[in-house]
């Protein structure tokens, strides 16, 4: 038996052993930063902010499929680039493309990348217990960048699911009515406006403003129709003489007018020497000149150029418009290749997207330029077209004119309603309005007709098909894909 | 834990058995080899009818207190079963003759050993004498076509572990990779081991025998035991081996002037077909004629093997000491891989009952790499010389024919080397208590280090072959994976009941850590110079390490009544730290049953089988190596998720953080559900052997990509326990053992079939794609439900066009508006006809059918010795078919590649010329996926032929040897096969993207010449 009692006592120490590590199994995984312990401090709340604006600048936002289907899709691009490179860009020129086309999902999956950002942050900040002001302002700058990517998503697509906290449910399988989509970014815009600061100290210049939200909610309700709330917001930015406008066009472009008196809001890009992720845009890289600077997508069509002489503007036709051979005021010879996709003649490109090669410092071409979005210039449009619309042309003429004076254009006293739409093709050029300019406005069939667009079908893209797909049928398709 | 102790006191139950006590006389001896006359340890001796009984020890000398009248029972592995009654003598001397019966042979299997009679699963073990000769860095590259069950795919680069797939692939998205399990040591590879470190290799191949492994097992497992001393004698052998490697069947490409032919072909069509001029490139600018694999490729790879051991022992202990060297250039010029390997075991009785000892394995290798070279040398023009002159490369750039690497340079700035040490290392101690328990613990570790330091020099052989950074990169890896395993085994025979009972606790401790750097400007002034330190401003580092903890309990129980009826039952209660905390635990059981039909009465008036046996499993097994923290919600920070503000001086970054991702709710092993039943046995007077299993595998939770709805704004897909894949198949092993006079002969053959399919994903999964193809982009294969996993997906191509009017006359008739259109409005003639799957009058991706799939539905190996008088010969075949290969190294073309010479001859270069290949314009729609580039990737192999000569006896004798043998040996010298590429064999680890070529190391023949000495 003494054995016995000596197996047993040897076998108690063995399980003992085992048992006592039962935290054995128990630590956290190597080399990650677990999600738990994040939004819990203000530097957490800062940071997820952050990354929302830092969102703004990737490729599905301002790259392929912002050009693709924001102007390419418009009378004033085509394709470009080489015979063969892309082709399937040129499904969109001639509004061929079917649901199943990846820049649909690029699109759609850009923005509601951004809405899961800033949802995480609408949801998750007002738990932390951290400076209140900085609380509220972080949250209406989330709201801000909201209403943009639902902006961009009600317009391209009509009615589009919804989410407006984490977690997601079943709500990002159903479609929101368009009117309800709109209301959404109203919501959020009156939030933005009511909670954010009119201005920021130096090294926080780019972040949203109480002026761009109101600047953005006046461009929104023209899109709804709301002609007197459009003029009144608009009015305020205006009068609130917080704004004005850059002497000279072609300046406005450069980077240093960012942020400047022109700007209401602008995607923040900068190159900064050895930091490859905040110096990663590829705005400009994917529309400068092919074979010298970038790949020569987004090219400008002759009837832009047309545009731009029939209204006597050589100034924003110098701009918009850069030549093989030109010469820019900063001593840059255009070269590049010989021949572009669907261009017959002189190569030419975006001259908007134009960045001096002796700024650049580190990543892709021109990642150090900011993309506009939302200029002064486009308030006093906005401010001019509301009143044409409510029947007050006179005194649509002073915003107008303002415009126009700045690039040397005549007065025109008494406008009407095409004369906001030139103005707003010429000086909004390669911006992203274009398309969604030509569908709100009804001009789209006729001015598109030619290239394929399909009345009552092509005023919307498709649902990707993919979603509808996993949403085994939830999500409907437009009409007529 | 409960659950354990239970098993422990089960077992003390069975322990306190009353044994029978009666008038004793004292019996002992000394228990030998009768072939040899070498005294035999480990000889059991029982008095018959009872437990009681002894084990002879390392002298093979016993001592047993027994009944007068009993009778003693000697046996002992491998040896035939004596039975001496005791009739009152005091010394008994037994001389033991080897069994002829490999149903006494002892395998080893999990955590213990068992006689291959009472074994209820698959396990086939393949002897040193079947890998020693062959001349490979990795043992596993020697496995091909020896095991029914067992696909190994070599992929020809020295030193490389060769894709092993033990019943088929049952997993996607984790590692296919079996369990290696090397005396007791659980590890992923045997790269470190010599061919001749080793003894045996057993596999484990259905659940009832590898479930002992549980959350490892599911892809099988390959028990690796090495040499050791087994008598006390002191023994010294050398065997080592010289030769080479030479391609073989190697694929001629278009040389010189055929090449201008099709590249003017091709520049012709797409001129015409874009309505531009057309000038055609003067074969007489480029006269020279080159084969850039020529030029790359050693004529003639040397191998070296040398080995020497030493073993032996004393009274009470065993040891064994080995060194071996082993070196092996590879077939491309400057691939190099040396290895040198010291092993060391001791084993010692120290007190009566308690043995302990260790064994080790220390192994140190280094690579000269080389780089993707095929690629350059298959697309090259084959027009350009390697050197302008003795010093200066071939810029190959410019001229009509666009640029191009010159391969040769390539190979020549390519500096990239890497070393490692892997040591392997354990100890135990063995306590045998109340003769029937065995209690062993066990403490081990695998530690691997390895380092690499890849160089680029400045060089410019042309503008688009230039690099000027002087890149440096270094990086270290270390890991430790440490087991304590502790087991307790109790073994008894009753009367007719003969069992064992088996408990065990392991606890596993993974750790690695690896960390990199690189810096440019870093100058050349040789190999001692080449540091990080040296270079510009612009090094950057990096790291990363994991831990994976891991807990286990488990047990085994056998159970054989009257050698008739047999059963094996285990467990194993694995926990593992890479699994969510709340869900880490799971139990993985199994269990066997046998039945010895040859063993009942009514079979005993027949004369065909001398053995039958008919056998039942059913287990389940996990593969927990999945990828790692998945179900781990992180956050992502900086980087792209940054952001700056300001202007001008005032400009600052802003750190982004934010959760970006989305993590499944769970993620856990995926579980393999077996069953397999077979019949095994001998006939003709045990001449003929016999093995048919039936399989049926399913793997349930399969780690599959679940799409994720990109409204929900975070990751496209996350892998989840999504999908269940099935391998089902039949094994048949045959083998003869005769001899005709003085000729001793056998032929063993084994033959396998399987089937693999997905057999369902979960609601709303979508299928997911593969085989990516670098031109292009176009994934070419798609793994979804009701299709084996990986099968290639394109359209399917009906011919080639002949002429305009044929393409006009490929019409499609709209059935609502009557309107004919044109399915293939953009073709010209040479171009593929697609089928119209919908007939929708488009050629798109809804137009794509499967065709076919990389997985073999046969292999087929043989084997054939003969042996007389001193001669020896034998020869090994195999084969395997039913599998595609994606000839994808056709269609990867920007420009001016170079084309293969098969599709110089056979392509369509006009009318009536051919209505399988296209036109040399394999660009625009010729390039999507389809039917054309998928070809046949069945093959049959001579795997190796070997004639070797044992010189007699009496001449070795003088020179001091017991024994030499001396061979030669060739290995893989023929393989048939009808693909048009170097290999039909395309290794590939990733599930998704197998058998697509995109330029494969070649196939080579190995010769060797070696002698085996005995001292």
């Amino acid at each position: 038996m003494k054995t016995y009692k000596w197996i047993l006592s040897l076998l108690f120490l063995t399980v003992l052993a085992f048992s006592s590590c039962k935290d054995y199994l128990d630590f956290p995984p190597e080399n990650t930063i677990p999600a738990e312990g994040f939004f819990e401090t203000q530097e957490h709340a800062v940071q997820s902010v952050n990354s929302i604006y830092a969102h703004m600048r990737t490729w599905p936002m301002v790259a392929f499929a912002y050009i693709i289907m924001q102007e390419i899709t418009s009378d004033n691009a085509v394709k470009g680039s080489a015979v063969g490179d892309a082709s399937f860009i040129n499904d969109y020129d001639n509004f061929s493309f079917t649901a199943n086309q990846f820049v649909l999902k690029d699109y759609w999956s850009g923005r509601y990348t951004g809405i899961n950002l800033a949802n995480q942050s609408i949801t998750n900040i007002p738990g932390i217990s951290m400076n209140e002001s900085l609380k509220t302002r972080l949250i209406g700058e989330a709201k801000f960048l909201r209403a943009l990517f639902y902006f961009d998503l009600v317009r391209a697509f009509g009615d589009v699911p919804t989410p407006v906290a984490v977690p997601v449910g079943p709500e990002i399988n159903s479609r929101t009515p368009k009117n309800q989509v709109y209301a959404i970014i109203e919501s959020d815009l009156l939030d933005a406006i009511n909670t954010l600061p009119a201005s920021y100290d130096a090294s926080n210049k780019g972040r949203a403003t109480s002026g761009a939200a109101k600047g953005m909610l006046a461009k929104v309700y023209l899109y709804m129709e709301r002609w007197g709330d459009a003029e009144r917001l608009a009015s305020e930015v205006v009068s609130s003489g917080t704004y004005s406008l850059n002497p000279s066009f072609y300046n406005t472009f450069r980077v240093a007018a960012e942020n400047g008196p022109e700007s209401l809001f602008e995607i923040q890009a900068q190159q900064i020497d050895g930091n490859w992720g905040v110096s990663f845009s590829q705005h400009a890289e994917v529309q400068s000149v092919r074979g010298q600077w970038g790949w020569g997508f987004n090219i400008p069509t002759d009837d832009l150029a047309a545009a731009f002489d029939a209204a006597g503007d050589p100034v924003r036709k110098a701009a918009t418009i850069l030549y093989k051979g030109d010469v820019t005021p900063e001593g840059d010879v255009i070269s590049g290749v010989a021949s572009l996709d669907g261009i017959t003649g002189t190569p030419r490109y975006n001259g908007k997207a134009y960045y001096p090669p002796s700024l650049q410092v580190y990543g892709p071409y021109g990642s150090g330029q900011n993309i506009r979005v939302l200029r002064y210039a486009e308030i006093l449009l906005i401010q001019a077209e509301a009143l044409i619309r409510q029947g007050n042309s006179s005194a649509s003429a002073t915003p107008l004119n303002a415009v126009r004076s700045r690039v040397d254009l005549p007065a025109i006293n008494s406008p009407v309603i095409e004369d906001i739409y030139r103005e707003r093709r010429l000086e909004l050029a390669f911006e992203g309005d274009r398309f969604f300019d030509l569908v709100r406005t009804g001009q789209a069939a006729s001015v598109l007709g030619s290239k394929g667009f399909t009345s009552g079908k092509n005023e919307l893209f498709a649902i990707p098909q993919e979603l509808i797909d996993l949403s085994e049928g939830n999500l409907t398709q437009n009409p007529g894909y | 834990m409960k659950k354990i102790k239970l098993l422990f006191i089960l077992m003390f139950a069975l322990g306190f058995l009353p044994l029978a006590m009666a008038q004793q006389v004292k019996v002992s001896g000394q228990v030998k080899s009768a072939a040899d006359g070498e005294t035999l340890p480990g000889v059991t001796v029982v008095v018959k009818g009872t437990t009681t009984g002894a084990a002879t020890d390392l002298d093979g000398r016993y001592s047993l207190e027994v009944p007068a009248t009993a009778t003693l029972i000697f046996s002992f592995v491998g040896m035939e079963t004596q039975e001496i009654p005791v009739q009152g003598q005091t010394t008994i001397n037994v001389s033991l003759s080897s069994s002829a019966s490999m149903l006494d042979e002892v395998v080893v299997v999990g955590y213990g050993s068992a006689k291959r009679l009472d074994l209820t699963g698959s396990v086939t073990t393949v002897k040193a004498k079947d890998l020693a000769y062959q001349a490979v860095a990795n043992p596993a590259q020697a496995l091909q076509g020896k095991v029914a069950g067992v696909q190994v795919t070599n992929s020809g680069s020295p030193g490389s572990s060769p894709v092993i797939r033990i019943r088929g692939l049952g997993t996607v998205s984790s590692s296919s990779a079996p369990l290696y399990v090397v005396d007791g040591i659980l590890t992923n590879d045997i790269s470190y081991l010599g061919t001749n470190d080793i003894e045996n290799i057993t596999f484990l191949k259905d659940a009832s025998s590898s479930a002992i492994y549980g959350v490892r097992a599911a892809n099988g497992v390959i028990i690796v035991t090495t040499k050791r001393s087994s008598s006390r004698e002191a023994r010294i052998s050398y065997s080592g081996y010289t030769g080479f490697q030479k391609v073989v069947n190697k694929f001629e490409l278009a040389k010189g002037t055929q090449y201008i032919d099709l590249i003017n072909e091709k520049n012709k069509l797409l001129a015409d077909a874009s309505g531009t001029a057309f000038t055609p490139v003067d074969p007489n600018d480029y006269p020279d004629a080159i084969d850039w694999y020529d030029e790359v490729l050693r004529e003639k790879a040397m191998t070296q093997s040398h080995d020497v051991s030493v073993m032996g022992g004393s009274a009470k202990s065993l040891y064994t000491f080995g060194a071996s060297w082993f070196t092996q250039e590879g077939l491309v010029k400057g691939h190099d891989y040396d290895r040198i390997n010291i092993r060391s075991s001791l084993e010692s009785e120290v007190m009566k009952n308690l043995k302990v000892g260790y064994s080790a394995n220390l192994s140190n290798y280094k690579f000269k790499d080389v780089p993707g070279v095929f690629y350059n040398a298959y697309v090259a023009p084959p027009v350009f010389t390697a050197k302008l002159n003795d010093s200066t490369f071939n810029p190959m750039g410019g001229g009509s024919l666009g640029n191009f690497a010159n391969p040769a340079a390539q190979l020549y700035y390519f500096n990239s080397r890497s070393n490692g040490i892997r040591f392997l290392g354990s100890a135990f101690a063995e306590l045998t208590i109340l003769e029937h328990f065995k209690l062993k613990t066990a403490y081990g570790m695998d530690y691997g280090s390895n380092r690499n330091r890849s160089y680029t020099p400045y060089y410019e052989v042309s503008p688009t072959q230039v690099d000027t950074n002087r890149m440096l990169s270094r990086s270290m890896g270390f890991s430790t994976h440490g087991f304590w395993d502790n087991t307790l085994t109790y073994e008894n025979t009753i009367g007719k009941h003969r069992f064992s009972i088996m408990a065990g606790m392991s606890a596993q401790e993974n750790r690695n850590l690896s960390l990199s750097g690189s810096n440019s400007g870093v100058e050349n002034y040789g190999d001692h110079s080449l540091y990080i330190s040296r270079g510009g401003e612009s090094s950057s580092a990096g790291d990363g390490g994991s831990k994976i903890t891991a807990l286990s309990t488990f047990g085994r129980a056998t159970y054989n009544y009257m050698d008739k009826y047999l059963f094996t039952g285990t467990l194993r209660y694995d926990g593992s730290s890479v699994f969510p905390a709340d869900e880490r635990y799971d139990i993985f059981p199994s269990v066997g049953f046998g039945w010895i039909v040859s063993g009942e009465d009514f079979m005993q008036n027949q004369s065909i089988f001398n053995f039958l046996k008919f056998r039942a499993s059913w287990g389940i097994t996990g593969n927990n190596n999945i990828p790692a923290n998945l179900y781990t919600l992180t956050i992502a920070r900086g980087g792209e998720l940054s952001t700056a503000f300001g202007e001008g001086g005032n400009v600052v970054i802003a750190e982004g953080a934010n959760l970006t991702t989305a993590v499944p709710p769970t993620l856990l092993w995926e579980k393999v559900n077996e069953f397999d039943i077979a019949f095994e046995g001998l006939a003709v007077d045990n001449k003929l052997s016999f093995e048919i299993d039936y399989y049926h595998r399913l793997t349930v939770d399969g780690i599959f990509p679940t799409t994720l709805s990109a409204t929900a704004g975070t990751s496209g897909s996350y892998l989840q326990n999504n999908g269940d894949f099935l391998n089902s198949g039949i094994e048949i092993t045959l083998g003869w053992n005769d001899k005709l006079g003085d000729l001793n002969y056998s032929f063993n053959t084994n033959f396998t079939y399987n089937k693999n399919e997905v057999k369902d994903l979960l609601e709303g999964t979508l299928g997911l794609y593969g085989g990516n193809l670098p031109v292009g982009g176009f994934f070419s294969t798609y793994t979804v439900v009701g299709q084996p996993i990986g099968s290639y997906y394109g359209r399917n191509v009906l011919g080639i066009f002949q002429n305009e009017g044929e393409i006009d006359n490929y019409t499609w008739t709209d059935p609502e508006t009557n309107e004919v259109k044109l399915v293939q409005p953009n073709a010209k003639p040479g171009d593929f006809k697609y089928e119209d799957v919908d007939n929708n009058g488009l050629i798109d991706a809804k137009d794509r059918v499967f065709l076919g799939s990389a997985l073999p539905t046969y292999l087929f190996g043989f084997n054939a010795t003969f042996e007389y008088k001193g001669v020896d010969f034998s020869i090994d075949l195999y084969a395997q078919g039913g599998n595609k290969i994606y000839n994808a190294k056709r269609g990867q073309r920007l420009g001016n590649e170079n084309y293969d010479l098969d599709f110089y001859e056979n392509r369509w270069n006009g009318e009536g010329t051919s209505n399988d290949y296209p036109s040399a314009d394999l660009t625009g729609d010729n390039m999507l996926p389809n039917s054309w580039y998928i070809e046949s990737g069945s093959f049959v192999r001579i795997r190796n032929i070997q004639l070797g000569y044992t010189i007699p006896v009496k001449a070795v004798n003088k020179i001091g040897a017991r024994s030499v043998r001396v061979f030669v040996n060739t290995s893989n010298p023929f393989t048939f096969f009808k693909y048009n590429g170097f290999s039909p064999e395309i290794a590939s680890s990733s599930p998704t993207s197998q058998g697509v070529d995109l330029n494969v190391y070649p196939m080579s023949a190995t010769y060797n010449f070696g002698v085996n000495v005995n001292f």
